[in-house]
């Protein structure tokens, strides 16, 4: 009974006018930007978090996150009519969805992008409520090395998914963590790491840092890679809008498992909703009867990687907000915006905070119903967007993330430190580093500093400590497997390469 | 080796490490029981350093990939940035986001001046229009001899 007065509380303040309203502008904006390649959601949300400030802390979120997942599903629209993923996650959508475009089928594509990622909120949305509650409540007991313990895992979990090289991400956390140190130190009012420079006094700001290292980095990774070509556009045929008996028949299981290894892998720490999507893609490659249609148009290999990361990016907010521990960079941002609200993270928000809470889950299945509502009508103007060239794109974005970033501390010394993360940023992935582990050790960076003090208070100075806790000593072993794996798979390409020259 | 990406990442982890770690002995390490502002940055910059010459040191034995080339015409974007720190406070928002979305826009190779100045006030207008006129953003709109 507790799920369903929790839901309805939930409902009462996502169905708030404001509510509504700054809900359909996130997801709006986000199937804008998620159409636009070359315009990541990571961007879009940093420029707009300072524009939040005045809102109300569950507002804001719900608008953050609304672009989230609407950008999801606008990158699904590009890869299938386009053949280009707006997003990571929507890469693989481009596996079945262009060919079903070339076949003159893609308006059952997108229609089923649709019901794919309603379908999959809708299930995630039970998935949180149930498991958010147990999840805090476990937290509960946590000490402080418990926590610090659960940081260490958490990081490097994030770290082992890259595509690149594993230990690089590790270094990335490490440089996060650092950048995360810059200015007075909390407990003895050292002021560290600030060179001299006065501004810098207050710390660096996150926004910043994902501004210049996604935003700024981005633009600059881009700018010589992405030609504008004349994009070839399918046209949707507006009689195919309504999915075909066989097509429903044909993805509802798609659909039903999507969802739960969406759902799984998304509560998972450093998984996220790029990894739920190519697992949902192979799964459905394995049980299929005729594994060869799929890369040829085949239904489910849309529907069943677009429900996993629609139900991922929902199930994401569990870890996140429960335990403060975020998943991916988006999540680091999400957790950034809760804390400039006032509200610290931790497994108190549920309880504390419970309209909050409940009005972001309720939040993202009414806008799972406008993206289903409005999205279909819409679908003329999108491809309209797609005709935008890169090279009108870029100068907007360089001069809006300025903006956005003056805006966030009406400073222009801020808006020098993105200029200076960009480059750092740039030299990086040309580095072959992935940037999202380093805005997740910024945030998580100060934090571990604090649950480190206070553990070795807790013991009189013992580092025993982490092994004596139970919980903490569990986490620890994990993260130890987690290092060796590591390790291990640093060596394996090492010897990997002579192998394949042979 | 010298156009190993792992190499390069491995020699600027360890060189932050490193330097990282000297500034963190100016700043007091504590005692185990109370530790002081020194003792997690200490330890976080000395990973950061281990880690770093691991890296580099793996890729003298096995290079790796290939840096990619940087693309020194994309700076340009940096350049806008930093003219857009330097310039808004007397130039006001207009013109300095003009200005900016000009000199980005050099950072590509394709497009004309005459679209790439169009884009700008574009830009222009719709920036001042959103953030000054709508959202009310603290900033001056105008230069300041206007």
């Amino acid at each position: 009974m507790d799920l369903l007065a929790n839901l309805a509380l939930g409902f009462d303040v996502a169905l708030t006018p404001t509510n509504v309203l700054y809900c359909f502008i996130g997801v709006t904006v986000g199937t804008f930007i998620g159409v636009l390649p070359g315009v990541g959601a990571m961007t879009t949300v940093s420029i707009l978090l300072p524009l939040t400030f005045g809102l109300d802390p569950v507002t804001a979120l719900i608008m953050l996150a609304g672009i989230y997942y609407g950008a999801l599903y606008g990158g699904s629209t590009a890869s299938i009519l386009v053949n280009l993923p707006g997003t990571p996650a929507s890469a693989v959508v481009c596996i079945d969805g262009y060919p079903m475009a070339q076949q003159g089928r893609a308006a059952p594509a997108l229609v089923i992008t649709t019901i794919a990622s309603f379908v999959g909120a809708s299930i995630s949305l039970f998935v949180i409520a149930l498991i958010s509650p147990l999840l805090a409540d476990f937290a509960m007991t946590f000490r402080a090395p418990d926590y610090f313990s659960m940081m260490v895992v958490g990081l490097l979990a994030a770290a082992s998914v890259a595509n690149k090289s594993k230990l690089k991400s590790v270094g990335m956390i490490l440089l996060g963590i650092m950048i995360g140190l810059v200015g007075i130190d909390r407990n003895s009012g050292v002021i560290r790491y600030n060179f001299g420079i006065h501004e810098l006094m207050d710390g660096i700001g996150f926004i910043v840092v994902a501004m210049g290292i996604f935003g700024i980095a981005e633009v600059l990774n881009n700018v010589g890679s992405i030609r504008d070509r004349g994009t070839m556009l399918h046209s949707v045929k507006w009689r195919q809008l309504l999915p075909t008996r066989e097509d429903l028949r044909a993805t509802w299981r798609p659909i039903l498992r999507g969802t739960g290894i969406g759902s799984v892998l998304g509560a998972l720490p450093g998984t996220g909703s790029t990894l739920a999507s190519f697992m949902a893609y192979s799964v459905e490659k394995k049980v299929a009867d005729k594994p060869e249609r799929f890369g040829r148009g085949a239904i489910e290999g849309v529907a069943a990687p677009e429900a996993a990361n629609n139900s991922a990016s929902q199930t994401a907010f569990i870890p996140t907000l429960t335990l403060g521990i975020p998943g991916d960079a988006m999540m680091a941002l999400m957790l950034g915006a809760l804390v400039i609200h006032g509200i610290t993270p931790g497994p108190n928000v549920i309880y504390e905070h419970a309209p909050l809470f409940w009005g972001l889950v309720a939040s993202m299945w009414i806008g799972n119903l406008l993206l289903l509502l409005l999205n279909l009508p819409l679908i003329g103007m999108w491809v309209r967007m797609l005709r935008i060239p890169y090279r009108a794109l870029f100068p907007t974005i360089v001069v809006l993330i300025c903006i956005g970033v003056f805006a966030s501390g009406n400073q222009t010394f801020d808006v020098m430190v993105v200029a200076f993360f960009g480059l750092v940023g740039y030299l990086l992935i040309r580095f072959g580093c992935e940037p999202a582990p380093l805005l997740l050790g910024l945030i998580l960076g100060p934090m571990m500093e604090q649950y480190l003090r206070r553990s070795m208070i807790l013991s009189r100075g013992d580092p025993a400590i982490f092994v004596q806790s139970p919980i903490s000593a569990v986490f620890l072993a994990i993260a130890a497997l987690m290092l060796l794996y590591m390790i291990r798979d640093a060596f394996r390409t090492r010897q990997g390469i002579p192998g394949t020259a042979e | 080796m010298l156009r190993s990406a792992d190499f390069w990442t491995g020699v600027a982890f360890a060189l932050c490490g490193g330097f990282l770690f000297f500034i963190a002995q100016e700043y007091s390490m504590g005692t185990p029981q109370r530790i002081g502002p020194g003792y997690f940055p200490s330890g976080v910059s000395a990973l950061l350093f281990l880690l770093g010459v691991f890296i580099a040191g793996k890729s003298v034995l096995a290079p790796g990939e290939k840096m990619d080339p940087l693309n020194p015409r994309a700076l340009m974007v940096i350049v806008a940035i930093v003219l857009f720190a330097f310039l808004l406070r007397s130039f006001g928002l207009f013109l300095t986001a003009i200005i900016t979305s000009v000199v980005s826009s050099m950072a590509s190779s394709e497009g004309t001046w005459k679209q790439a100045i169009l884009i700008a006030v574009a830009v222009g207008v719709l920036v001042t229009v959103i953030f000054g006129v709508l959202l009310g953003v603290q900033i001056n709109l105008w230069p300041r001899w206007m």
